[in-house]
């Protein structure tokens, strides 16, 4: 923040030496005509990316659900780790919470249970004499060493990726969706998004990686990705939604489309 | 969010027909309010006008995308969406850099020329001021950003001075130090 004392503005070009006003005047006499319709064109921009971002946001929680929703979960995993009851709770909710979210994942329910050794509990048949003792070779008051645990890895899940279920589909929409100003003009280029690929195969949640400078192409290539349709990833045979990165191309010489799907995807 | 000394949106909303902009409310005034300082600003440091516009889109699309965080405790918006526009023309300049495309030529100024009543005068000032920018370009950064906040963006003194976070004194030294640079290179270029 400024001072309270400092000179004021107008006075500024006073406190300058000659020659320095004549330049201050001249600088101060430039005058920076903007274009007259970039300003609603890009108020119009904005809206429309502000428009995508909230659906992309879809049904957002109010901040105050979040926050609650946020500080019940800490407190849980809190009360986890520090109860050993209560982290048994827990674990068993995620379990049953999980197995229904992913049924195929856990496999059917006698598969998870543990075979313990069956152990045989004889009654002696006479009563042994109370002058015997029985000494075992170990001794009592060593610590007995403690079990190995037997850790199995974890089954192998078959899981399959998304996929274009045309691509050449795909780049009739990219090339339907390319600005005709931006083509006639030669101007291409190219656009990462990022998005959520839907356990039906659709396109949610875009966001933009690396854009273009020109807005208009990010727009084209937001619009192109909401009607790619996709053959959803698969984990066990069960569809699932997936991230997925994907270049689009504008290819100024020819007015075509195109794209490059990114090999990096995450499922869940 | 409320924006310092500004009308309550629910008032302005039944006076304003311009009020249903499909922005949030908030980022729809500061946008009318400071679109023009802002490109001003910009187009003060950047070479040609289709530049600057895309550098005051980015410049705006940044500011939305980060609305959340603004926080109206630490800076006024225009104050704000001046900060993002300081990083935005120097990554800008810096990509340019590398193509060494910095310099302004003639067929790009005439949006700055406005106001001058003949011809033969126009082309004379367009000349001046295509010196007078080229020559600004050959100053250190700190130099080139306090004249684009006065002779850009319009600012004040004092309105320099909260942008970059220093007094209203160190705003007319700096002023004065970086008009007396520009003067020196200003003249070496008329020799050369």
């Amino acid at each position: 923040m400024t001072k309270p004392n400092e000179p004021p503005d107008k006075d500024f070009r006073a406190t300058l030496p000659a020659d320095l006003q004549a330049l201050d005047r001249e600088l101060s006499g430039i005058r920076i005509e903007e274009r007259p319709s970039f300003g609603p064109e890009l108020e119009g921009e904005l809206a429309e990316a502000w428009r995508a971002h909230q659906a992309s946001r879809g049904e957002a929680r109010p901040r105050w659900r979040r926050t609650l929703l946020a500080a019940a979960v800490a407190g849980l995993m809190i009360a986890g780790v520090a109860v050993p009851g209560a982290r048994a709770a827990v674990l068993g909710l995620v379990r049953t919470v999980a197995e229904e979210a992913f049924p195929n994942f856990f496999g059917p329910e006698e598969q998870a249970e543990v075979q313990l050794p069956e152990i045989e509990v004889t009654e002696p048949a006479s009563p042994e004499p109370e002058t015997e003792v029985v000494v075992s070779a170990a001794d009592p008051f060593e610590e007995p060493e403690p079990p190995v645990h037997q850790f199995s890895t974890l089954p192998e899940v078959p899981t399959t990726l998304p996929e274009l279920l045309s691509r050449r589909e795909a780049e009739q929409i990219i090339a339907a969706e390319y600005p005709a100003e931006l083509k006639e003009a030669g101007v291409g280029g190219s656009v990462e998004l990022q998005f959520w690929v839907t356990s039906m195969g659709m396109v949610e949640n875009i966001s933009f990686q690396n854009g273009s400078s020109h807005l208009q192409l990010n727009f084209a290539a937001a619009r192109a990705a909401q009607k790619f349709q996709f053959k959803p990833a698969t984990v066990n045979g069960v569809p699932v939604g997936t991230l997925v990165k994907v270049t689009v191309h504008f290819h100024a010489m020819t007015g075509q489309g195109g794209f490059a799907p990114d090999t990096s995807t995450s499922g869940g | 969010m409320k924006i310092r000394g500004e009308v309550e949106e629910s008032s302005r909303s039944k006076t304003d027909p311009r009020a249903d902009s499909g922005l949030p409310p908030d980022f729809s005034e500061w946008f009318r309010d400071h679109q023009p300082t802002v490109y001003r600003y910009v187009r003060f440091r950047i070479a040609n006008r289709e530049a600057a516009e895309d550098v005051t889109s980015q410049v705006f699309m940044k500011a939305l995308k980060a609305l959340d965080r603004y926080d109206p405790n630490r800076a006024a918006p225009r104050t704000w969406l001046l900060r993002i526009a300081r990083n935005a023309v120097t990554d800008h300049l810096r990509s340019l850099k590398r193509r060494s495309s910095l310099h302004v030529s003639l067929d790009r100024v005439p949006d700055l020329v406005a106001d001058v009543p003949s011809q033969e005068e126009r082309v004379l000032r367009e000349e001046r001021i295509e010196a007078l920018l080229n020559a600004s370009r050959e100053l250190k950064p700190a130099d080139q950003e306090i004249l684009s906040l006065r002779y850009g963006a319009g600012l004040g003194n004092r309105e320099i001075a909260e942008a970059l976070k220093i007094s209203g004194n160190a705003v007319a030294v700096r002023l004065h130090r970086a008009l007396a640079r520009l003067k020196v290179v200003v003249e070496k270029q008329r020799r050369d």
